[in-house]
């Protein structure tokens, strides 16, 4: 028998294939070594930009007196003005106060946020968010109307910048806007925007917009404010709380104001909360107990030690271990008293959890 | 049919295979390209100044261990070095046999504690747990030995946190690996499970548990595992991310969503590739109660491990995780062109079965195929050589695209001459090693079809994937 695939179209066509593949691997090889080369000179140039600029920075803000007003800087080429905005926002992280002011007026002066402005309406996405963050902390009030229509884009990550950068022109005019998108989106992830308003948020300037945001909000959108009611004034939080848990019609809310009751005003609200359908109501009732109940309030804990659920067990314990007046000795006599194996373990947890936290 | 037209058949049978196999692997190449020009492109902005935030989700760290008195102390320190807000960590004891319960005490003042533990997930019994005296965020497992997965459940078991991080207690994290691992989490709230890539640390300078200086090993077998690694992590993993439907998450760094995980019934402890197992159960399980999820990958280098270099070890890893593969795969069989399937059940779950599972059969057939018909005078010199140049051209291609994506991306070694050196490798290993490994995985695959059950009576590690 001869070769049966000798003169075969397949071998030719493998050959052709081989000849790409290997057109394909050359020009992936040229393309690391290029991009090594290119990493290699942008480390170079950046590094010598940064060699120029840095020790700039370091006088206009720390020793000013060193560096007087209109004073001449090197002057910035276009193609630099993206890498300055870059290295500017780096070195402005670490400051705060006068410093600050004085290194906004350097990019002032070099006109860059005019340049931001441009990019922020024309540039690619990362220029546009670079451009956001410059501006956010340039305090750049011109760009207000940008800010805030870009408040509403459908990039949560624009979005969450803008609020951010509008926060930073002006707090209290900001504030409103940004609780009314909160609660509108479902986009904005919420520990960023945790982060985003603990930053800012004062009791002074938050008590009036997220008091009169949660009395109009929905269920839902309350869900999203709660976590920003610790900021409010005690007196005004207590009170947007118990008008919350009086009328929320969603477990999930009232799950979440139980979690944050800290005034024995809401006592007789709470208990009614202890024996509910719904663990997770169970378990925040008998942690707010912990916070704010009586020595009355025992038996229902001692109750809750035997719950169905773990967690309420756990968190009954750790109430009862709080309770006013409770003593190693009287929750000892409480344990050795108990007939249910299981609680007894639960409060021996506890009491063993206290000991080492204390 | 003539001996001739069965010939005939086979080539193009190998020659179909041959396509899709690399056709599906170019395919991966692509979507993992884009997908990290898009990552890279959302990390720049997030590492940018104040864009990034501490993100507040506590974490619960499981750290099985099986006789590790030599290094379990290093393990754990660095762990609780990790630059993270709130986690735990649950070291769980599964009946060493050597002094590791021992040395744990000693070293973090261990107390035994009365804890009420819940039972969640069926596991071997809990002896003690113990917490330390100085690391509040420290607590110890003692439990009777029942392998690596049934420690891991009952860590999820003792849990308090709502996600938590299997780590092996050989491997090495980055100190930022929790917050980069958490990112998907709180950017899109439906992701339930993400993994993390796992790069060798053989040959990188390592002090403290933490890598200090990335560096190449002079061991050829860790080279080539090297240049194996970043081809599975950077497009083997990444490539499936646009698609949902990644179906391994390497044991030795993954974050999960605890509540889905025990809902689906935790990790299967008669198994060996308990990691990718879970994985695929999430996905059918998951696409079958038709609730909204996604499985996802981060490619920064964030944990480190490290390589065999030797070959028996080598072989027992490569069988282990064949056997892995085939169990993880047969025991999930209903997501295969199912009904609610997704792309999970019609491309990757296929892909998996055809291309990685049964592959070595196919691979290893088609050189015995090709050498046989060479020999016998039916295959000419000439089409030998061109096949046997296209299967090592497309291997060299597939490996310098990963290194083309690692300079895109992340530059873990920084030096010109470790660029080439690798590129040197990704060309040598054509040339007998990836060959090897077929016979390697086609062993695995035999002996999980007909050799004897797996058993588990002591802890498995580097179920890598």
């Amino acid at each position: 028998m001869g070769f049966v695939f000798s003169s075969e179209t397949l071998v030719g066509h493998a050959y052709v294939g081989l000849a790409i593949v290997c057109l394909i691997t050359l020009f992936m090889i040229l393309w690391i070594v290029f991009l090594r080369i290119r990493l290699y000179l942008s480390q170079q140039y950046q590094a010598r930009f940064e060699g120029i600029w840095q020790p700039i920075f370091t006088e206009i803000a720390l020793y000013p007196h060193c560096y007087s007003k209109g004073a001449e800087v090197p002057s910035l080429r276009r193609r630099d003005f993206f890498l300055f905005m870059n290295c500017w926002l780096g070195f402005q992280e670490s400051l705060s106060g006068k410093a600050l002011v004085r290194l906004n007026g350097l990019a002032r002066q070099l006109k860059l946020h005019v340049h931001a402005q441009h990019l922020l309406q024309k540039g690619r996405m990362r220029q546009r968010l670079v451009a956001l963050v410059f501006l956010g902390n340039l305090r750049d009030r011109a760009s207000w109307p940008v800010l805030e229509k870009l408040l509403a884009n459908e990039n949560s990550l624009l979005s969450l910048l803008s609020a951010r950068a509008l926060i930073q022109i002006d707090q209290e005019r900001a504030l409103p806007l940004v609780l009314a998108e909160l609660v509108r989106r479902e986009d904005w992830p919420e520990a960023r925007v945790a982060v985003l308003l603990r930053s800012v948020l004062t009791a002074e300037l938050a008590t009036p917009p997220l008091f009169e945001a949660l009395q109009n909000s929905t269920d839902p959108g309350a869900i999203k404010l709660l976590p920003y009611v610790e900021h409010m004034y005690n007196e005004e939080r207590n009170r947007i709380l118990r008008i919350l848990l009086e009328r929320s019609r969603s477990d999930r809310l009232t799950s979440r104001i139980l979690k944050r009751i800290q005034c024995s005003q809401e006592l007789a609200l709470v208990r009614q909360y202890v024996s509910h359908g719904r663990w997770h109501l169970r378990m925040q009732a008998v942690a707010a107990l912990g916070r704010i109940g009586q020595r009355s309030d025992i038996p229902l804990l001692l109750e809750r030690l035997g719950d169905e659920e773990w967690w309420v067990r756990y968190r009954a314990s750790q109430a009862l271990l709080k309770m006013p007046g409770m003593t190693h000795q009287e929750i000892e006599t409480i344990r050795d008293n108990m007939e249910d194996s299981f609680a007894r373990t639960m409060l021996e947890q506890a009491m063993t959890e206290e000991g080492g936290q204390r | 049919m003539s001996q001739q037209q069965i010939i005939l058949a086979a080539e193009w049978f190998f020659f179909v295979y041959f396509f899709f196999l690399n056709s599906g692997y170019l395919l991966l190449n692509f979507l993992a390209s884009f997908r990290l020009g898009d990552y890279l492109e959302s990390r720049d902005i997030t590492s940018l100044p104040q864009v990034y935030t501490d993100l507040e989700l506590p974490i619960s760290i499981l750290v099985p261990a099986f006789n590790e008195a030599l290094t379990i102390e290093d393990s754990v320190r660095s762990l609780l070095q990790l630059r993270y807000s709130e986690f735990e960590v649950i070291v769980i004891n599964d009946g060493s046999s050597d002094d590791t319960l021992e040395v744990l005490k000693q070293a973090f003042g261990l107390k035994k504690i009365p804890e009420a533990y819940r039972v969640r997930l069926a596991t071997q019994p809990v002896l003690a747990i113990y917490r330390s005296l100085q690391y509040p965020n420290l607590r110890v497992l003692d439990k009777e030995n029942g392998g690596k997965a049934d420690s891991l459940n009952a860590g999820i078991n003792a849990a308090r946190y709502p996600l938590f991080c299997g780590v092996d207690a050989d491997s090495m994290l980055h100190p930022e690996s929790i917050r980069l691992l958490v990112r998907p989490f709180l950017e899109d709230p439906r992701t339930v499970a993400c993994g993390g890539t796992v790069r060798l640390a053989n040959g990188c300078e390592i002090k403290g548990g933490v890598v200090q200086r990335t560096g190449l090993p002079a061991n050829l077998l860790a080279l080539f595992q090297i240049v194996e690694y970043l081809r599975a992590f950077l497009f083997g993993r990444l490539g499936w991310v646009p698609l949902n439907a990644l179906l391994i998450i390497s044991g030795a760094f993954g974050l999960f969503h605890k509540e889905t995980v025990v809902r689906a019934g935790g990790y299967r402890p008669d198994v060996v590739g308990e990691d990718m197992e879970l994985v695929v159960r999430l996905h059918r399980t998951l696409r079958r109660e038709g609730r909204p999820y996604r499985i996802t990958f981060v490619p920064d280098p964030v944990c480190w491990t490290e390589a065999p270099v030797d070959l028996a070890t080598l072989k027992n890893q490569r069988v282990r995780w064949q056997r892995g593969l085939g169990e993880s795969l047969s025991l999930n069989w209903s997501l295969m062109f199912s009904r609610r399937g997704g792309l999970p059940g019609w491309f990757a779950f296929p892909f998996m079965v055809f291309l990685e599972w049964w592959g070595p059969i196919f691979e290893v057939g088609g050189y015995v195929f090709m050498l046989w018909a060479y020999v016998v005078g039916i295959l000419s010199p000439e089409a030998m050589i061109a096949f046997l140049l296209v299967a090592i051209g497309m291997g060299v291609l597939l490996s310098t695209s990963s290194l083309l994506l690692e300079e895109r991306s992340f530059h873990i070694y920084p030096k010109s001459r470790q660029t080439v050196l690798l590129l040197g490798v990704a060309i040598l290993e054509n040339f007998g090693y990836r060959q090897l490994m077929a016979l390697f995985r086609l062993y695995g695959l035999l002996q999980s079809l007909f050799g004897a059950k797996s058993r588990w009576g002591s802890m498995r590690r580097r179920t890598l994937g």
